[in-house]
């Protein structure tokens, strides 16, 4: 638990807000926290995600209005006081000032967007990626998963089951995540490296923290002590906890390329059951909560595969990808307190 | 039990703080970020004895503070603050009226700077950053390893967090503010940059 001083000055020598103040001083941090606030404020009302033109918003260090102290003044296409009414304003590519009371509206000119960060805090979202820009410096803000369309926007899910199926889609379909992308052998997503359970458990945890802020979400806890599971989910608030058990499907290899472990559907049935144990024991264990079980199954499985392989034809690499898994039995169908298995197919980069 | 104004203040600050910016703080929020106002305090020296009320780790693995708790509870009862969707607390006009009131004593700027710290840094900060940040403070990460309900911010794993903060604190201007050390602290503990600089 000390500090490494290496690695300490490795992440200041990253953070925008380290420079930000190292710059400007405490008025740099005053400009980074109104900034970004603000952004946040704005993707409460305007999604980021369905953004097709690129966005750039300004904080000024000092008071006054930058364009205003050119000798062109610039009028502002719009002036929003009020971010709960915007409609279609910022729809086109634009940029925004942040002012006292309000934001103004600017067409953008991506020429000058260099030049508007010496004398302030420079933020731009294009094509999902986001960057703060300081006298001149571009920091690119980390996009921890394809699920996350912004460090700023919070998406929100009326139920678990749902933010799976956002994971499922987003994140696992085409590994949007520098997590999940860390457990597979080669670029081209055919098989795993050896025990990729952990690179799967962390990417699903970090997704449902972002998702999640008013539950507790914890790795590998022990519902009793002979029967963990891999992520438990508490809602205090609701009296409400999921017990997620993970799976994957599919082939790992290790270093040399050669096949060290190989698990079909049976491993999925196998998943289900201990889940159904799991969840016996977790309701004598803590009968104050309400309990829910949810099987997630990262499946990877390819047909016809053999070691060595490093590419895959589309018929063979997707063969599995609308395939079910048959369960035997069906835990969802005769016990109400286990959710419907969410089978989530990785496809590989098919040739 | 007695109440703390400190609580109140405390839970007043954080929704207000946050309300327009978030639409609305949940409980687990308010109680981890008022665990942060309180580590923030200890990076600038203040004693524990000072911040008015402890903490303890739960038994679903989170800081928690029976007056926090107390002040949430008894706020609401007062319509100070209201329940939104997704149990998410707002200030009422009233709420707000008295905060206000609250933030113009002297007596509370101190407190107020560490608690607009902590919520500054959440706006900042991917929640998972913040939260994996936040559970590796060594008081809160024994607590979590040791699998026991117990006190927070106190032992000789404090020991460790006050070594920490002197690390950090050599690296930064004290008049630049405390945005940036509890900004690199968090992103530092949860080994996750934030950004990364071409």
């Amino acid at each position: 638990m000390d500090i490494n001083l290496e690695k300490l000055r490795g992440i200041i020598s990253q953070n925008y807000v380290a420079y930000a103040t190292s710059i400007f001083g405490v008025k740099g941090a005053d400009a980074v926290e109104e900034l970004t606030s603000t952004i946040t404020k704005l993707y409460r009302f305007k999604d980021p995600g369905v953004r097709k033109h690129p966005l750039v918003i300004f904080k000024k260090i000092s008071s006054g209005n930058l364009f205003a102290s050119s000798s062109n003044q610039i009028t502002p296409i719009y002036i929003i006081s009020d971010l709960q009414r915007i409609n279609h304003e910022l729809d086109d590519a634009c940029t925004i000032e942040i002012a006292e009371n309000n934001l103004n509206i600017f067409p953008l000119n991506t020429d000058e967007v260099m030049s508007l960060s010496n004398d302030s805090i420079v933020y731009i979202f294009d094509n999902k990626i986001e960057k703060i820009i300081i006298k001149g410096k571009v920091f690119t803000l980390v996009r921890l998963s394809s699920s996350l369309d912004s460090i700023f926007a919070r998406p929100t899910f009326s139920s678990l089951r749902e933010a799976l199926e956002n994971f499922r889609l987003n994140t696992v379909c085409n590994t949007g995540c520098h997590i999940l992308a860390e457990a597979w052998s080669s670029e081209n997503r055919i098989f795993f490296k050896v025990k990729p359970e952990w690179r799967m458990r962390r990417s699903l945890e970090q997704f449902l923290k972002n998702v999640f802020p008013n539950a507790e979400i914890r790795p590998e806890q022990n519902v009793d002590e002979t029967h963990p599971v891999d992520i438990k989910v508490t809602w205090p608030d609701a009296n409400q906890r999921a017990i997620i058990e993970i799976k994957w499907l599919g082939q790992s290899v290790n270093e040399l390329g050669a096949i060290t472990t190989k698990y079909l559907d049976s491993r999925a049935r196998d998943g289900a059951k201990q889940l159904a144990e799991y969840l016996d024991s977790s309701h004598s264990s803590a009968p104050r909560f309400q309990t829910r079980g949810y099987l997630v199954v990262f499946d990877a499985r390819r047909k016809g595969l053999v070691g060595g392989m490093t590419q895959i034809a589309t018929a063979n690499g997707l063969y599995y990808r609308d395939r079910e898994i048959v369960y035997n039995p069906e835990f969802h169908k005769i016990r109400n307190d286990f959710d419907e298995p969410f089978r989530m197919f990785a496809e590989p980069k098919v040739i | 039990m007695a109440q703390k104004p400190e609580a109140f203040f405390d839970t007043l600050t954080i929704i207000g703080e946050l309300d327009e910016v978030l639409g609305g703080v949940g409980k687990l929020e308010i109680q981890r970020l008022a665990y942060l106002s309180c580590v923030l305090s200890l990076y600038s020296h203040c004693p524990i004895s000072e911040w008015g009320y402890l903490f303890i780790c739960t038994e679903y693995e989170a800081p928690f503070s029976s007056y926090i708790d107390d002040a949430i509870n008894i706020l609401e009862s007062r319509a100070l603050i209201e329940q939104k969707e997704n149990f998410k607390f707002k200030l009422t006009n009233s709420g707000n009226q008295l905060w206000q009131m609250l933030l113009s004593l002297r007596s509370n700027q101190d407190r107020y700077k560490f608690v607009k710290t902590a919520c500054e840094s959440l706006i900042l900060l991917p929640q998972s950053i913040f939260s994996d940040g936040l559970d590796k403070e060594p008081t809160f990460r024994l607590a979590i390893e040791t699998s026991k309900t117990r006190g927070l911010l106190h032992g000789v794993a404090l020991e460790l967090l006050y070594n920490q903060f002197e690390v950090i604190s050599k690296e930064f201007n004290s008049s630049e503010g405390l945005l940036t050390p509890s900004v690199v602290w968090l992103s530092y503990m949860a080994d996750q940059n934030v950004s990364v600089r071409e």
